[in-house]
């Protein structure tokens, strides 16, 4: 039965259900989002933290790697405290929102990103800047240079962002409450079905999403080697 | 001092602010929204869905957002000013709601029963008992770890209606090793019951659709029609007075198409068994 179920249900999707593909849609929109946004500030913020001397000891590390690991569901729940009408931020009615979901996504991902550009910059050997220097390269030589030894591990955060994102269903299912036709994405969908019983459907669903993932992880890699060589 | 910023940044900055620009987009609202706080049980029959796509046939402009919690969880949804109307069904809780003034325009509109569902082989041997109280004591004298009873758990309609008959027979089993409570709604408790092989309290509606879907073997084992098993569904319109940005106007009409369309509710079967009965005098007791 639900072989059947399964095989109908990719059907349905392969057929361009416009219901499957908008939340399909809004999985991507939402998660790149706050991917992107969670890059912005967290690569500077990690190279900040891997190069300064200061900030970058066991204490703050640990906190970051606590972080790193927010369970979905918290994250979540102190965002939709904060955005739900009776909560300070209440005025801005961004709760039930694919905006919430991406303010959701984004406190979730920052650690990610940071962590793991922070490890990246501190793997680096500890003579390279010293190195370049006898080289006789000007401050900014020695950043850009840093930059592009430091760049293959900063992409493997930001798949590794991406892949939390796509795949999480506990923080939008709070912020966004899997409103049909607004706020459902492919994770809470995938939740709903399983629960009314349509396991069908939600495989067929779940291959949908794995197939997504698979070609955004894809294309972020294959930038990665583009820019950085096939080796 | 120069500060080197690298090109993949740059165009970092550009991706998000379109993605950005793209999530607004999607966030602004165009049409007039409803949001309607409900129970899983209403939502899980797909007899609402078959109603408000009914309603927007004559409303074309108009987006009906259902949240689909436990009746505590929406009517908290509701005093917190996050929905604009409710359709829940515990009668003590929706009285207290518009006692204190959260909720206006209280109309029951249909109701079904509850059942006990439980193996097919009824271990408990439920389906000989005299009435509702004696079949409670039947599973609370035979709970062991093979026959388990399973709670919702979540503050619902359904579990507030199990806590309320546990009371009736006097009897407290919350702490026992065989009363499980499963937190969530009751299509997903329904299912666990059915992996567990154990008894549990659905409304009529859920379990019909369920033994459809997703074939469960569960039968019914307790399913008279008497007072203590009645559940009357009732829809509330969130009080303008207390959240005047909510789409009151809407949420009267919206009760207004329900109160016409009972004869839809009562045409609304599963598998030859209907549903919901429609109130048809709408009483607002």
């Amino acid at each position: 039965m639900v072989v059947s179920d399964f095989l109908d249900g990719l059907i349905k999707i392969l057929s361009g259900d416009p219901e499957v593909w908008e939340i399909a849609f809004l999985s991507i929109i939402v998660s790149c989002t706050a991917v992107a946004l969670a890059s912005l500030v967290g690569i500077p913020l990690g190279i900040w933290l891997g190069s300064s001397k200061r900030f970058g000891g066991l204490f703050p590390t640990t906190i970051l790697n606590t972080l790193m690991g927010l369970p979905p569901v918290v994250v979540g729940l102190v965002v939709f405290l904060f955005l739900a009408s009776e909560g300070p931020l209440g005025s801005l009615q961004l709760v039930f929102t694919p905006l919430a979901m991406v303010v959701a996504q984004f406190v979730l991902t920052l650690p990610i990103v940071t962590g793991l550009t922070k490890s990246a910059i501190e793997d680096l050997p500890e003579e390279l800047p010293l190195l370049l220097q006898s080289l006789g390269a000007s401050p900014v030589q020695l950043k850009s240079e840093v930059w592009k030894e430091a760049r293959p591990g900063i992409v493997i955060g930001v798949i590794t962002a991406l892949g939390r994102a796509f795949s999480e269903v506990g923080a939008i299912l709070i912020v966004g409450g899997n409103l049909k036709g607004y706020t459902r994405v492919l994770t809470t969908a995938i939740v709903t079905e399983t629960s009314k019983g349509n396991y069908g459907l939600s495989l067929a669903l779940g291959t949908l999403l794995f197939l997504i993932s698979l070609s955004l992880t894809g294309m972020v890699t294959f930038l990665r080697y583009k820019i950085n060589g096939w080796t | 001092m120069e500060v080197f910023i690298p090109k993949s940044f740059v165009a970092l900055l550009l991706i998000s602010s379109l993605l950005v620009a793209m999530t607004i987009g999607v966030t602004i609202e165009r049409n007039e929204v409803l949001l309607l706080a409900t129970t899983t049980s209403v939502d899980n029959s797909g007899l609402l869905n078959m109603l408000i796509s009914e309603y927007l046939k004559t409303t074309p402009h108009l987006k009906i957002y259902v949240v689909a919690k436990g009746t505590g969880a929406a009517l908290q949804l509701a005093k917190d000013g996050d929905a604009d109307a409710v359709l829940v069904h515990a009668k003590e809780k929706e009285l207290e709601f518009v006692k204190e003034g959260y909720g206006i325009n209280r109309t029951t509109l249909w109701y079904n029963y509850f059942i006990l569902v439980g193996p097919s082989s009824d271990p408990a041997q439920i389906k000989t008992s005299q009435d509702i109280i004696d079949a409670f004591k039947r599973l609370y004298n035979s709970g062991n770890e093979t026959i388990r009873f399973l709670s919702r758990g979540d503050e619902s309609g359904t579990h507030i209606r199990e806590q309320m008959l546990w009371n009736l027979s006097s009897l407290t089993p919350y702490n026992k090793a065989w009363y499980l409570e499963t937190g969530t709604g009751m299509a997903r408790t329904l299912i666990t019951a059915n992996q567990l092989n154990a008894y549990t309290l659905t409304d009529i509606g859920t379990y019909l659709q369920l033994k459809q879907n997703a074939g469960i073997k569960l039968v019914p084992v307790f399913d008279k029609e008497i007072p203590e098993l009645y559940n009357p569904y009732s829809y509330i319109v969130v009080n303008p007075k207390i959240h005047p940005d909510r789409n009151t106007a809407r949420a009267i009409d919206f009760l207004l198409f329900l109160k016409n369309s009972l004869d839809l509710v009562g045409n609304y079967t599963i598998d030859g068994s209907v549903l919901f009965h429609p109130l048809k005098e709408g009483r607002s007791w």
